[in-house]
């Protein structure tokens, strides 16, 4: 693939629209928590950091990928379709007596494991990198977490599990946000200070910027070479609702329908018309 | 495993299980800090296959699934109320909805922990397990059969929740018996039977020394029931009679009697279980099933008004 910034902007920006697109037609969708996750999701799949393909996705050896906030399915949704996992017209269908609906379920091609119920999924992949280290198999365990989701209490007993067992082939990165249905994580119940938590844990911890496609190859690459015994939590400082000006940092655009006039709007700012807003 | 010395329950699950992880790399134990005599010696004899993960079960869990996933076969132990009531989503959602082979092992059925109050006692943990899509569910009943569903763990693929117990209880099975059944006729009859489960089977057995004509059924596996074969033992029976150490709501006692219903059997049905609300009284177990009204006296008691109300 084509490790090239401007490529894999363009690349999430198409993506965007196909989310707009997508959750027009099945009536609603999880637009923010997906707009904020999916620049880090396209640098996974398609900078050669998963390197999971439809090919490979039963492989024993092939890179394990888990959407711990799972309401951000539609954002991998498009990826894997994009990649040939399913047909388009699975996302035309969303919501509407096709495979996909507002959550991953395993029966989807290309996903991993079942997930929606927040506070999952860093367990289930300390679960997969502690079986990589049983079976002396290389791959890696990536799980992306909301950083609303980092208020259940298992994320923090699974984050102490996988740093006692030096469990260095799994990455999590938190889509930090910083806004849950409601508000601000910051007036809800403060996660600050955020990192040094992670790091109190035993973590190795890197704080990025989540849109900045650069940085975050940078950062998956610098993991990729790392010779650190830690599990690696990169906290991806993101904005809720990014690419459409009107919807960033405004929790309300978590979940809802796309009419036709906020549907002119969006897609206009997406397609690079800066007149709008 | 040595049969002619009775074995404390716990001992005899990890005997079938020490048999299967000596065989086959790919099992895995993992424990919320919770021990048995036998588990210290897979501890000690299989460290890379055991894993202590500290008391945190949902995590446990979860844990285990994506162990699953990756192809492990996985014991995971702990206080039975623990595993399958607090790590309630985890079980439906990680395991049951994913299909995967772990093995669900809760010690403390019934009033097992009889001084330890409600929050260690295994009332509904059966009852909440059996509401899972996919879950089957053992109750054991004495060593033999703790042992033999330890390897129904291995063999059998999909999520499984085992409700075993500590101590000795007295021995009804032996090696030669078919566990994929799920129940055993220890003794039969056409006036009563009891369908009983785990412990109270005991105390069904001595209640049929006390009243006569009185058969006895042990329930160990309560989901799925093997319904084919409850429905053929008690067709022609007068009195059914359910017996269990757990809560009426969500019990074997309702199972049993919508199996009845929906094969058109005709007959007086008497369920005995625990009252529904939490336990407060702290003793041993006879005292607490005296409390209840689950001991053999008072069961008999129940029964003969029964009997006479027909």
């Amino acid at each position: 693939m084509i490790l090239n910034t401007s490529f894999l902007e363009e690349k999430s920006n198409s993506f965007r629209i196909k989310i707009l697109d997508t959750i027009r037609k099945a009536g609603k969708g999880h637009i923010g928590g997906a707009y904020s996750c999916i620049d880090i999701l396209t640098v996974l799949y398609y900078a050669n950091i998963l390197n999971i393909t439809k090919n490979n996705f039963k492989d024993n050896n092939r890179n394990r990928f888990l959407l711990s906030k799972g309401h951000a399915a539609i954002a991998q949704y498009v990826i894997l379709q994009d990649l040939g996992f399913f047909d388009k017209k699975e996302l035309e269908r969303m919501n509407n007596g096709g495979i996909l609906g507002e959550h991953p379920d395993h029966n989807i091609p290309g996903i991993e494991f079942d997930s929606g119920s927040l506070g999952h999924g860093l367990s289930i992949c300390c679960g997969f990198a502690l079986s990589a280290k049983l079976d002396n198999l290389d791959y890696k365990s990536y799980v992306v977490l909301g950083d609303g989701e980092c208020y259940e209490g298992t994320i923090w007993e699974a984050a102490l599990l996988s740093s006692h067992l030096n469990l260095n082939n799994l990455v999590a990165i938190v889509d930090r946000n910083g806004l849950c249905i409601h508000g601000e994580t910051e007036k809800i119940n403060k996660l600050n200070p955020f990192s040094e938590k992670w790091e109190s844990f035993g973590w190795n911890v890197i704080e990025v910027d989540g849109h900045n496609i650069a940085k975050l190859l940078e950062t998956f690459n610098t993991i990729e070479n790392s010779k650190t015994n830690k599990p690696t939590v990169i906290i991806a400082n993101t904005i809720k609702g990014k690419g459409v000006s009107f919807m960033e940092n405004d929790h309300k655009w978590h979940h809802g329908g796309i009419s036709d006039e906020i549907y002119d709007l969006a897609i206009k700012e997406l397609n690079g018309d800066n007149s709008v807003g | 495993m040595e049969i002619t010395v009775l074995v404390d329950m716990r001992d005899a699950f990890f005997n079938g299980i020490y048999d299967v992880i000596e065989e086959d790399k790919n099992v895995v134990v993992l424990t919320a800090d919770h021990g048995a005599f036998r588990l210290s010696e897979i501890e000690r004899d299989f460290p890379e296959q055991f894993l202590n993960v500290g008391i945190a079960e949902q995590n446990m869990i979860s844990v285990a699934a994506g162990l699953a996933q990756c192809g492990k076969i996985v014991y995971v132990y702990s206080i039975n109320n623990f595993i399958s009531m607090r790590s309630l989503e985890q079980v439906n959602i990680d395991l049951c909805g994913m299909n995967l082979h772990v093995n669900l092992v809760g010690v403390g059925a019934g009033f097992t922990y009889s001084t330890d109050g409600p929050t260690h006692q295994g009332m509904q943990d059966m009852q909440a397990m059996s509401t899972l899509p996919g879950l089957s569910v053992y109750n054991v009943t004495d060593d033999i059969n703790s042992y033999k569903l330890a390897k129904i763990g291995y063999r059998q693929p999909g999520p499984k929740y085992f409700r075993i117990e500590k101590g000795k209880n007295e021995r009804i099975y032996n090696l030669n018996h078919n566990i994929s059944d799920g129940l055993y006729k220890i003794s039969d009859s056409n006036e009563t039977l009891i369908l009983s489960t785990g412990y109270m089977t005991h105390t069904a057995i001595n209640v049929s020394k006390k009243i006569d004509n009185i058969g006895v059924v042990d329930i160990y596996r309560t989901k799925p029931l093997n319904e084919k074969k409850i429905v053929d033992i008690c067709r022609g029976v007068k009195n059914i009679i359910t017996l269990e150490e757990g809560t009426y709501s969500g019990g074997l006692c309702e199972k049993i009697a919508l199996l009845l219903l929906k094969n058109n059997i005709n007959c007086n049905f008497l369920p005995i279980a625990v009252e529904d609300k939490p336990c407060y009284y702290y003793g041993n177990r006879q005292m607490l099933h005296e409390k209840y009204k689950i001991d053999t006296d008072n069961i008999c008691k129940k029964i003969k008004i029964f009997m006479e109300s027909r």
